[in-house]
């Protein structure tokens, strides 16, 4: 459904991405982990077309998405970014309406059609009580709510979440989630979720991307990518792994009071080693 | 305060999720002020007339209406060719500014901005300086330099700010600082080298409708209802607009497009409203404002009422410069700012200037 083929991009000075081949299917759900900077929010760029890549590229059902009106690609791909301005005064209805945008001519509003959208949206997202509130008042997790359900509006076939629980506590962490996993399956929707934290990411994601200097270091189920050793390769630091006792998953977990790997290789004797992991 | 005029949804208890619906009744509300401000201000003058003469001189000029003359002829003279075609302008510019100030601080997203942001009035300034001094006088050339000069200082400030991507809005911000600071030098240098009579160009400076025409209001009409419409047209998109940049192209906004249109149609309508009235201030800063206050953010009813309220207050602004020191004239921007900064600064200690 989705295939991204032999991207490369930067911004001026050198690749951000570098070579990145990629597909998802509809009802997928698609970590992208990686360090900061590994180019996570600038594949998303690419894949709602606010960008075009500068080789390779990217289609949809065999559409190339570079090559669509802003209004088209955003029919096909909807975006939750991380961490937006928002107008403080705007209410959480108006936020989400503006999704219905890519389906509106300059001189329509709203359908019936759309509010229903809106409304069902909303209420996925468990944002119908904040309807009427204005943005600035929000805490975190409503705010992200808010940029889920905006993006849920929008209809999309691809949804792109741009680290959709990184305000949020647990309990709203695996609720976003399930939605989010609910959405995959439901609607078969292709989407994809860069994420920081290794272990949510690897109990709801039927897939991770890992992500390292702008190329696809490792891709495949969670217990192919999140080992050990890839951990440190791409982070540079010394994790143990486990396995949900449930999903089977692994669990990440910092190995504590040791060194960075890096420093670990230098003059590091054996009698002064802590003994974990 | 809210008052519940425009949506319904924020009047009514249940129901989240309401559908937006076109700001009939505050339109209809904000028309029937600004009429009643129109007869009012053409009652009021060193001849007092009764609102309801008013009423008739004027329609018995409209088409297909017959009313016996039941009114001295000089009435007709003060209300028909002295008094309503400068409430008619007065109307109009008002209405111009404010819609060009609530777009431009939409666009900018700046509670600050008005239609003067980004040089229209120093270039404008500029103009009708370079007219007089070359000119010889010509006053009635002042308009059009006046709308070339504010245009073409504009124009400046958006090529130099703009770049591969498209024209980042705080460049052109400052790009239009340094280009209406070069225009007032240059307006400066030619003020002291030359020594004309500058009287024309400093109470022109000062904004005021005093000998406004009927041909003023017809040459205003074109520039002003082309602007309004492309502006009107874009209002729900506006609001999309108030996001990120890349957030709203990610809505299926194409930014770079909507920004220049905007932009272009703001600054035409602004630069016609000055050629014509001078520079008025803190009207297109404060309607918007106002506007905001009663009626709330969304931009569909925003600009509407934005421009009725304008356009009225300019109106009472004009009958005050025009009767306050009677027999004499007050230039019409020094009551709107008068008037206005107050305002303005009550508004701040309230805290309920946002976007």
């Amino acid at each position: 459904m989705l295939k991204i083929e032999r991207v490369r991009f930067g911004y001026g000075n050198g690749w951000v991405l570098d070579g990145i081949d990629l597909s998802v299917e509809g009802g997928e759900l698609v970590g992208i982990v990686g360090p900061n900077g590994a180019g996570k929010t600038t594949l998303f760029r690419l894949v709602s077309g606010v960008r075009s890549p500068s080789e390779g590229r990217i289609h949809m059902n065999g559409r190339d998405i570079a090559s669509l009106s802003r209004a088209a690609a955003a029919r096909l791909v909807s975006v939750a970014p991380q961490n937006p301005n928002l107008p403080a005064s705007f209410t959480v209805m108006d936020l989400v309406l503006m999704a219905r945008n890519p389906y509106l001519n300059l001189l329509q509003w709203e359908g019936g059609g759309d509010m229903q959208r809106v409304e069902r949206a909303m209420e996925a997202t468990n944002t119908l009580e904040l309807a009427r509130r204005p943005l600035q008042g929000l805490s975190g997790g409503e705010r992200q709510r808010a940029l889920i359900a905006m993006a849920l509006a929008q209809d999309a076939p691809v949804m792109l979440l741009d680290e959709p629980t990184s305000n949020l506590d647990l309990a709203h962490q695996s609720r976003v989630m399930d939605l989010v996993v609910d959405l995959a399956r439901e609607r078969s929707a292709a989407v994809l979720v860069a994420m920081h934290d290794l272990s949510l990411a690897s109990q709801y994601c039927d897939r991770l991307v890992m992500l390292a200097d702008g190329k696809i270091f490792d891709q495949g189920s969670p217990g192919e990518v999140l080992t050990a050793e890839n951990i440190s390769a791409v982070y540079g630091v010394d994790v143990v792994t486990l396995s949900h006792p449930e999903t089977g998953a692994p669990v990440v977990l910092p190995v504590v009071g040791r060194k960075p790997v890096a420093s670990m290789a230098l003059g590091v004797t054996g009698s002064q080693r802590t003994r974990c992991g | 305060m809210r008052i519940p005029l425009v949506r319904g949804r924020s009047a009514r208890a249940g129901g989240a999720i309401r559908r937006p619906s076109y700001p009939w009744r505050g339109i209809a509300v904000g028309a029937l002020v600004v009429l009643a401000a129109a007869v009012t201000a053409a009652g009021v003058g060193a001849i007092g007339l009764p609102p309801l003469d008013v009423v008739k001189i004027t329609a018995a000029r409209l088409p297909f209406v017959d009313l016996p003359q039941t009114w001295p002829d000089t009435w007709e003279t003060i209300v028909w060719h002295v008094r309503l075609p400068r409430i008619a302008l007065a109307g109009i510019v008002g209405a111009a500014l404010s819609m060009s100030g609530a777009a431009y601080q939409g666009l900018f997203r700046n509670p600050l901005a008005d239609p003067y942001l980004i040089g229209v009035s120093a270039g404008a300034g500029l103009g009708a300086v370079v007219i007089l001094v070359a000119g010889a006088g010509n006053i009635g050339m002042l308009p059009v330099a006046a709308y070339v000069g504010g245009l073409g200082a504009v124009l400046a400030a958006y090529l130099a700010a703009r770049r591969s991507g498209g024209v980042p809005l705080t460049t052109l911000i400052l790009a239009g600082v340094a280009i209406s600071s070069l225009a007032s030098a240059l307006t400066a240098f030619l003020m002291i080298r030359s020594d004309p009579d500058l009287r024309p160009v400093l109470s022109w400076l000062l904004g005021g409708f005093a000998s406004t025409q009927w041909t003023h209001v017809g040459l205003m009409i074109p520039y002003f209802l082309p602007c309004a419409a492309v502006i009107f047209a874009y209002s729900r998109v506006m609001n999309v607009m108030q996001l990120d940049e890349e957030h709203a192209r990610q809505l299926g906004v194409n930014v770079g497009r909507t920004k220049a249109l905007l932009i272009a149609a703001a600054s035409l309508a602004t630069a016609a409203a000055v050629s014509f009235s001078g520079l008025i201030g803190f009207v297109g800063l404060i309607a918007p404002h106002v506007a905001r206050m009663l009626w709330g953010v969304d931009y569909r009813s925003l600009l509407p009422l934005s421009m009725l309220l304008g356009a009225g207050f300019l109106i009472l602004a004009d009958m005050a410069a025009r009767t306050a020191v009677s027999p004499a004239e007050l230039p019409v921007g020094i009551v709107t700012a008068f008037c206005g900064a107050p305002f303005f600064l009550y508004l701040l200690r309230r805290r309920q200037v946002e976007m």
